[in-house]
């Protein structure tokens, strides 16, 4: 299988100092591929700024070891990426006019999706991952948090939407995690049922859009 | 008309001259729960209209109530200087705003920053920057408000890996209804991968 990463999953792992596990994943999954967007965000963008530098410096070493493929850009790439972020951008409109959901990166990770035949995108946020996934979900999010101002989902955009990206799963950090822990591709001393808690409620503190219910729910079913 | 910024076909109702004034106000009373009610305004607007303009002014609108909170601050000699160029700085806002002068409107908001940057490094306890901080937290809010993470960072100038800390933070992903479950996901992840089983 093909996943295509978007930068939240990678600043997840780092920041975590799980990102070694990412070598064993990609060895029992398949292909793991960014953007160069996604490199540009994790290693260019902080490279030069101390607080995040570490990071930059984990994420780079996983790319020199190929463990991910930074997959070049193209006019076919920008052309579908723009076509997607015309679409997500005007998929909810408020008081009549569209409201602007998703920026560049997560639509080129979208874009990437198709054009190198992947399935599944890798994504810690939750709005992206509604859209593909639940429009209607993140509906009930815009309209309480706007205090029910006018806002409508457009279903037709939606339909185009989906032709552009085909059939998409999404997975976080925590599904990677809970996958590795399953099939024993964890070290063994990461095998306690405890340091699986430990790293999942990790992932959840640095940005995972899971919840503490998600996590409970998913331990007990080791009961 | 009420267009904030120099690109006049971008349609912001919202009455920036009258903003200012109640920002002059609250922040000389002080009132920080009005000036955190502007804020809100300012930053529930911006995301509305996509508007990097109205949310510089919440940043400063959000960053200067946060200096006002603190005492070691306002009680510092240096505090009626600092709040005299706050409030002088403010006048200009909205009188280049008033005369469409966007070009030095910004100027002027990016001048107000210096001043509470320079401030909090000055007076502050804290090796980070407030505006910074501002920016930071703002954006989880816009996330909250829906917007993607990558589009909350690029609408405040903040950074994805801090914001992704103050999220994680939040209860924005207990409140969020579950449609599936971690196991639905890994099931998915075995039923695709490379790895036989027996």
């Amino acid at each position: 299988m093909k996943i295509v990463f978007d930068a939240g999953v990678l600043i997840g792992f780092s920041e975590t100092c799980l990102l070694s596990l990412f070598k064993t994943l990609k060895e029992n999954i398949g292909e793991f591929i960014v953007t160069k967007g996604v490199k540009a965000e994790c290693i260019d963008r902080v490279k030069n700024n101390m607080r995040f530098k570490l990071s930059a410096f984990r994420i780079q070493d996983q790319l020199d070891n190929f463990v991910f493929k930074v997959q070049d850009g193209s006019e076919e790439l920008d052309i579908k990426t723009k076509r997607i972020l015309q679409l997500t951008n005007s998929l909810f409109t408020i008081n009549n006019r569209p409201l602007k959901l998703v920026d560049f990166g997560e639509a080129e990770s979208l874009a990437m999706l198709g054009l190198c035949k992947a399935s599944c995108l890798a994504i810690e946020e939750r709005t992206t991952r509604m859209i593909v996934e639940n429009p209607h979900a993140l509906l009930k999010i815009l309209k309480k948090k706007h205090h029910n101002k006018n806002i409508l989902f457009l279903e037709n955009k939606y339909l185009k939407f989906l032709e552009e990206i085909g059939t998409v799963k999404c997975i976080r950090s925590v599904d990677l995690i809970a996958y590795a822990y399953e099939n024993r591709l964890l070290p063994s001393f990461m095998l306690e049922k405890q340091y699986l808690k430990s790293m999942l409620y990790s992932l959840k503190f640095n940005g995972c859009s899971v919840s503490f219910n998600e996590i409970e729910d998913y331990l007990s079913s080791f009961e | 008309m009420n267009l904030i910024n120099n690109n006049l076909d971008n349609k912001n109702y919202i009455d920036i001259e009258n903003i200012i004034n109640k920002i002059i106000t609250n922040f000389n009373k002080p009132n920080l729960y009005e000036l955190h009610r502007i804020d809100e305004q300012l930053l529930e607007q911006g995301i509305i209209d996509n508007n990097h303009e109205i949310i510089q002014l919440c940043v400063i609108t959000y960053a200067l109530r946060k200096l006002l909170s603190k005492k070691h601050i306002t009680l510092n000699p240096k505090w009626k200087d600092i709040s005299s160029k706050i409030v002088s700085a403010l006048e200009k806002i909205k009188d280049f705003y008033i005369d469409k002068n966007y070009e030095k409107y910004n100027l002027e908001l990016d001048n107000i920053e210096l001043i509470i940057k320079d401030t909090d490094k000055d007076l502050g306890y804290f090796v980070t920057n407030l505006i910074h901080d501002s920016r930071n937290k703002l954006a989880s809010s816009v996330y909250g408000y829906g917007l993607s993470l990558s589009k909350a960072c690029s609408l405040l100038g903040a950074k994805k890996e801090q914001v992704m800390s103050i999220i994680g933070s939040t209860k924005m992903s207990d409140e969020d209804v579950a449609f599936k479950s971690i196991n639905d996901r890994v099931k998915y992840i075995n039923k695709n991968d490379n790895l036989e089983r027996t």
